[in-house]
């Protein structure tokens, strides 16, 4: 093939204006859909037509359906279960128990974390919902009724649902089938420098401390996971069409599963109804699929209910939190402390990179240029679902954002001082990059003043302000707040030095061919659950080709025909999969320089690349200039000599850094003083993620991201009584917000590109859910801290809130402010 | 979620439904079946038959006439909301109606059948109450008026026969004197409600209240009556301070437990709160008064 | 009574005859018996919308309701929009969520489609409160539904843009073109937002090779379509029979 590809040079190639937007000059005008442009959506035909093509879409000549069985207690030994009753049904064609699976060395499974899970609970029931049996059927109602008639005893345990509670010494142990646990602990993780820290402290003006829990939310996309297996005996073959954000990952853990090898197993991802982090992990549901698939030699569908969504598969957060800051008097920050204890539930499933058990949490410095810090965490089983996903967040660091900018909030009410100005005060300059953080983390790039000051003057800061000491003064009934994040993400991962997930390093891939008619075809290794990325990276090689953006398709999803990649989540696709996709271009463009020179008669190196027009031309006679669909024939047609045939590059791009976006968002609220009802006055989100490939699809990304971070705020929890048993788990108890508890968001941007990306991109999709809940807890917290609360528990429901203002002394009754005007004679009106 | 097996009626007429619930073994009534679906599907419950009114016609109505507003079993939600005749006159179903569910729920489910579902967290109950209504039940001894205030026994379970079939909901028409209101607390749409309260206040002519109806929503084992309260504002002339007293009273007859919707002390200061927000409404309605803000906001 | 009954379905104008036991969700009818996979199915307690369809033009959740129940209804689903009267090849609302970026994954488009189809036949000219509320029974966890509000916005202009173009009555804003709440807000504050282009109010209008012409889209929404008259004539008549017209 050609020589290496261009250096990514992201300064000298993707220029900005003043404002920080694409120069027009460079990426609007020639009108192909490159870098930059509002491209409309490329997918969004099939969707809007009803043509999508969802696992549950999917319907296979002789397909049969699985229902599972699951425990209605939290903690159990299985005693027995008789499964004759179901198997006696006329449509029934099998029910499974672990006893069948262990036949086929199918009976447990591996998590994310190396820990091992049962497929079908084996011995004993670790929380409420786990998978007990499976009832193959022909059609849905009948595995159902199958499933019904599966009789199970269990002798019923005590369980124990709290980490804390989990830790103490009598608890019940959740896991006594593991030889050296004597206890639920599981592991106590630690970084930066303690000693240093506590000399910190121990020195400071002022310290400040906060208890808070970031709860157990549920990723929750409104497509559930699903599967459909189908084992085809003559080709010895396994094809799973599965919710999946990571279908190659997914082989690989199937094949080590099923011993079935690896180029025998297709996993294909086809349109995904939302992902969200959810669809990382495996599920027993897909690997019963597939054992029953294998067993009888028919296609299985197993389909989640919502129910069985969020009472099992993968939940997030659940880490309870103490912050510590240490700082001058005048408001310099010199010191933060953190300490975790994490739910992690019954097994050890969490979706992290190996070497980082608690994700990325030790970004808890955040935006701000921290002389020291230290962090631990201890992690614990509990009788409840297993999980600790990436929620649209990369690995942690959503809850590390929290901490940091609540405590930031804490801060500068201890010192009275403005929660704007402080963070100003406080944040890493933006000369000082690259950067590295008290905790080891090598920011990229960031300016964080101008987006906050962006975000202030959008927000009408100082008016908003002044409206709140005058509701205070006069003893208004809605009290204002105004909160404020300033978050630094970190995402992209990532570095294969660094980052793993069970042993396969965190590359993605590209290859691109055009074909002989001048059209190209982009294969990525990550997958799309709705963020656009047959748009975005078929701008992105219109953007380096000169070709049009309608002329590239993106496929991906399918192990069989893509590249290995391991998959969406973590923010990681532009800043990984999108290298992979500019940088296999680059090499495409490459080579075609060799084929202009041959097609314009010049010699290779008076061939020139002109970005603004896509073309290739001869130095010094602008005329003599090819495209790229024009030497694509050329390719496959006259190539020439010294050059192998056709137009075709593959990268696999390991990326040298994490990417680091970031944002000021501001939140205003009015807090109803007798109800405890929240609203939002004005929602401003001023957001960085670098060179911008879609400006419209980042602002959607952004709104759905928010509108994640309300639910978070206000309304999501999953709940668990005494006994274990979910109180929050369908969508009657676990409530997502609706289009009339969202507000209109205002968005802004600043463009800070990252200097070792080739397209000088961050990737955005997860900001939004990472900064927005702390804005909005400090602004709720702030309508109310001139009385003294320093904190607020979500999801902040009216009571939460109301309680909150009736223990300071800020609960109204509505007589308070009201009078009657009985009229002039009192006398009702007719009507 | 798929439901179990069940056997499917579709009486056509009042008689042929109450002939067959007077004939099929524990029969299940379905008529807008969003609450009951659900159930059916989780198999919460399994029933072996069920007598489907949707199609007995005579049932679709939602009228004035003799003296009452006439909500007939088939009427939807959606119906109220949309009905002239509410919002010119029932200030309490005009609020109540867009306030249960959502949309499209509110385009299957019935008045009725969420009275006959006897939820405590439901809305129309208390309605009925605070207009002091009937529930009007055919069964084969002929048809019955049930006050409301005898209707609900427990959460789910009614004084309705199991041969009964509720043909409609009744109050009365309001005098010109009269207004009424709903106010409901949610944490979001499409959730039931932390708390709610219907009233209903008719004046005499020299401006004191002659009677007072108020009923609360998911602060007891049922829809319950805040009767303290009421007789606390009967014959008095509206103000705050009297609005402040009877919400404390119904706060204090209130019965509220502590679950995901809220902690009980929460739920019982919300009936204070609402029960004076929803009298502030009613009074305005019957022309009485006008509530005024002291400061904005 | 457990065993299966035939019922009829009018779906999308056409009618169809399908065996269905009592229990038979209509949903399931619809995405299993007519193979019309474009409705979902996101919850099992009516919560989420995934699965609104038109029954007799009403939007209602077709997973609480049984098919039987639904025998001699008239259904309207995702995969009948382009046939509407008021299509033209494809709906404005379907156009209106392409051009506002109302989507994301998809899964939840089809619901809000059909919510936003019910609240435009009552009121064609919706302020955004009420287009909040008439999708409230629809969640999406993707788009946090301001680009969805655009979008039905967007189709409630396009809607009297074309009554207006046809010499009908003006709608009360007069019809006229992209309102301020209605039209593509740039992304941008700080002034650049009209550099992007791609978009008519961006910089002068589609590029000659603009790929998502509309036109481009008709062609091939025919030819995925074999029998679907693209002429609105046409299929008027199919339409006003079902009873969910205008």
């Amino acid at each position: 093939m050609s020589s290496e590809p261009d250096t990514p040079d992201a300064e000298t190639e993707y220029q900005h204006d003043e404002d920080g937007g694409p120069d027009p000059e460079k990426h609007c005008g020639h009108g192909r859909g490159g870098m930059g442009e509002e491209v409309t959506r490329k997918e969004d035909k099939r969707f809007i037509t009803g043509r999508g093509n969802y696992v549950d879409d999917i319907k296979k000549p002789g397909m049969l359906h699985c229902e599972i069985v699951r425990s209605p207690h939290a903690h159990a030994r299985i005693e027995n279960i008789d499964g004759s009753r179901a198997e006696a049904m006329d449509d029934v064609v099998a029910v499974l128990t672990a006893d069948d699976l262990l036949e086929h060395d199918l009976a447990t499974m591996p998590t994310l974390m190396d820990d091992t899970q049962d497929v079908l609970v084996n011995e004993k029931v670790k929380f409420q919902s786990q998978e007990v049996a499976a009832v193959i059927a022909t059609d849905r109602y009948t595995a159902k009724d199958g499933a019904q008639k599966v009789e199970v005893e269990y002798d019923v345990l005590d369980p124990v649902v709290d980490a804390a509670e989990a830790l103490e010494e009598d608890a019940p142990l959740v896991r006594d089938e593991l030889d050296d646990q004597e206890d639920n602990h599981i592991f106590d993780w630690d970084t930066g420098d303690k000693e240093a820290t506590e000399a910190v402290f121990d020195e400071a003006d002022v310290t400040v401390e906060e208890d808070m829990l970031y709860q157990r939310l549920h990723p929750a996309p409104i497509e559930t996971c699903g599967a459909v297996a189908d084992w085809d005996p003559g080709m010895d073959k396994m094809t799973v069409h599965m919710t999946s954000q990571a279908p190659h990952a997914h082989r690989t853990l199937f094949s080590q599963v099923s011993g079935i090898p690896e180029h025998k197993v297709r996993i294909v991802s086809p349109d995904v109804g939302g992902g969200f982090g959810n669809k990382v992990p495996i599920y027993p549901g897909y690997v019963v699929a597939a054992a029953a698939s294998y067993v009888l030699e028919q296609p299985v569908k197993w389909i989640e209910e919502r129910s069985e969504n969020i009472q099992t598969t993968g939940f997030a957060r659940d880490y309870d939190m103490t912050g510590e800051l240490a700082a001058t008097e005048d408001g310099m920050i010199e010191g933060v402390k953190v300490d975790v204890l994490a739910n992690h539930g019954a097994y050890n499933a969490a979706a992290q990179p190996s070497k980082f058990p608690a994700g990325f949490f030790n970004i808890f410095t955040g935006s701000y240029d921290i002389e020291a810090a230290y962090g631990s965490l201890t992690a614990a089983f509990t009788n409840t679902a297993p999980g600790g996903v990436a929620y649209r967040c990369s690995f942690r660091v959503t809850e590390a954002v929290y901490l940091i900018e609540r405590m930031v909030k804490v801060l500068a009410d201890e010192l009275e001082m403005d929660p704007a100005e402080i963070r100003r005060k406080n944040f890493i300059p933006s000369d000082a990059f690259p950067y590295e953080s008290a905790t080891g983390w090598n920011y990229d790039s960031g300016d964080y003043e101008k987006a906050l000051d962006k975000a202030l003057e959008m927000a009408d800061y100082e008016h908003y302000r002044e409206e709140q000491q005058r509701r205070i003064a006069e003893d208004a009934d809605k009290l204002i707040g105004i909160g404020i994040s300033s978050f630094t993400e970190v995402v992209g991962a990532g570095p294969g030095k660094q980052c793993d997930i069970a042993g396969i390093e965190m590359f993605d891939s590209a290859d691109l061919r055009v074909n002989p008619t001048g059209n190209a075809v982009l294969r990525v290794g990550v997958q799309t659950q709705g963020q656009g990325h047959e748009t975005t990276f078929a701008q992105i090689v219109a953007e380096e080709l000169g070709m049009d953006v309608d002329n590239i398709s993106v496929e991906h999803g399918d192990t069989d025909t893509e590249p290995y990649g391991l998959g969406t989540y973590g923010s990681r696709s532009t800043p990984v999969a999108g290298a992979a996709a500019a940088v296999a271009a680059r090499k495409v463009r490459d080579k075609a320089k060799s084929i202009a020179a041959n097609e314009l008669e010049a010699a290779e190196e008076d061939i020139e690349w002109d970005r603004e027009s896509g073309e290739f031309h001869v130095a010094g006679a602008p005329d003599r200039s090819i495209t790229i669909t024009e030497i694509a024939a050329g390719a496959y047609m006259n190539h020439p000599g010294d050059e192998e045939p056709g137009l075709e590059a593959v990268n696999y791009y390991d990326p040298p850094e994490m990417t680091y976006p970031f944002g000021s968002y501001i939140v205003i609220v009015e807090v109803d003083r007798e109800t405890g009802e929240v609203e939002f006055e004005k929602f401003v989100a001023v957001d960085d993620c670098g060179n911008r490939i879609n400006p419209m699809i980042i602002e959607g990304q952004i709104h759905g991201g928010l509108a994640q971070g309300i639910g978070t705020a206000m309304l999501e929890k999953v709940t668990y009584d005494d006994n274990g048993n979910v109180t929050g788990g369908d969508f009657m108890n676990y409530l997502l917000p609706t289009a009339n508890e969202i507000p209109n968001f205002e968005t802004g941007h600043t463009v800070t590109p990252s200097p070792h990306h080739p397209i000088g991109a961050k990737g955005v999709g997860e900001s939004p859910t990472v900064g927005s809940p702390p804005a909005i807890v400090n602004a709720v917290v702030d309508a109310m801290s001139h009385a003294g609360v320093s904190h607020v528990e979500m999801p902040m429901t009216p009571d939460v809130v109301w309680e909150t203002l009736d223990d300071v002394g800020l609960s109204h009754q509505p007589a308070h402010n009201v009078e009657f005007d009985l009229g002039d004679d009192a006398e009702p009106a007719d009507d | 979620m798929k439901s179990a097996p069940f056997e499917h009626h579709e009486p056509t007429t009042v008689d042929e439904a109450v002939s067959l619930l007077e004939s099929l073994d524990d029969p299940t009534i379905l008529a807008g079946g969003q609450s009951l679906v659900p159930m059916l599907r989780f198999r919460l419950a399994n029933p072996d038959v069920v007598v489907d009114i949707n199609g007995i016609d005579s049932l679709d109505y939602l009228r004035e006439e003799d003296g009452h507003l006439r909500v007939g079993a088939l009427a939807r939600h959606a119906d109220v909301a949309e009905s002239d005749v509410i919002d010119e006159k029932y200030g309490s179903f005009a609020d109540a109606a867009p306030l249960v569910a959502d949309p499209q729920i509110r385009n299957r489910g019935t008045v009725v059948g969420s009275v006959a579902q006897a939820d405590p967290k439901g809305d129309w109950g208390s309605v009925l109450l605070a207009h002091e209504g009937e529930v009007v039940a055919r069964g084969p001894d002929g048809e019955r008026a049930i006050p409301a205030e005898e209707f609900f026994l427990l959460p789910y379970d009614t004084t309705l026969g199991e041969d009964e079939l509720i043909t409609e909901v009744r109050v009365p028409t309001p005098s010109p004197n009269e207004g009424s209101a709903y106010h409901k607390l949610k944490r979001k749409t499409g959730d039931y409600a932390m708390a709610g309260v219907g009233v209903r206040l008719t004046f005499n002519d020299d401006g004191t209240i002659e009677s007072a109806g108020i009923g609360m929503t998911a602060v007891d084992i049922t829809n319950a009556r805040a009767t303290d309260a009421e007789e606390h504002l009967e014959g008095e002339r509206p103000s705050p301070d009297l609005f402040a007293a009877a919400g404390e009273l119904a706060a204090e007859q209130s019965n509220p437990e502590s679950d995901e919707h809220g902690g009980a002390d929460y739920k019982a200061r919300m009936v204070d709160v609402l029960t004076q927000r929803a009298l502030g409404d009613a009074a305005e309605r019957a022309g009485t008064v006008t509530v005024k803000r002291r400061v904005t906001q | 009574m457990t065993d299966e009954r035939e019922i009829t379905l009018t779906v999308n104008g056409t009618e169809h005859t399908v065996e269905v036991e009592p229990r038979r969700l209509l949903v399931h009818a619809i995405r299993e018996d007519l193979d019309l996979t474009g409705t979902h199915i996101g919850c099992d307690t009516g919560n989420c919308g995934a699965c609104t369809v038109l029954k007799d033009g009403e939007p209602i959740k077709s997973c609480l309701m049984f098919a039987a129940q639904a025998d001699g209804a008239e259904i309207l689903t995702v995969e009948g929009m382009e046939d509407l009267p008021e299509a033209d090849g494809i709906h404005p609302l379907q156009e209106g969520f392409r051009e506002e970026h109302g989507l994301q994954c998809g899964y939840c488009t089809p619901g809000m489609l059909m919510s936003g189809k019910a609240l435009l036949d009552e009121d064609p000219d919706p302020d955004e409160e009420t287009i909040r509320d008439a999708i409230s029974g629809n969640l999406c966890r993707c788009t946090g539904y301001q680009n969805i509000v655009r979008s039905i916005e967007y189709a409630a202009d396009e809607l009297a843009d074309r009554a207006a173009a046809d010499g009908g009555a003006v709608t009360a804003d007069g019809g006229a073109s992209a309102s301020p709440e209605g039209g593509h807000e740039p992304p941008a504050v700080g002034g650049d937002a009209d550099t992007f282009c791609g978009r008519e109010d961006c910089c002068g209008g589609p590029s000659e090779a603009d790929p998502f012409d509309r036109e481009a889209l008709l062609d091939d929404a025919e030819g995925g379509n074999g029998d679907a008259a693209v002429d609105s004539t046409d299929t008027a008549v199919d339409a006003d029979d079902r009873g969910d017209s205008v």
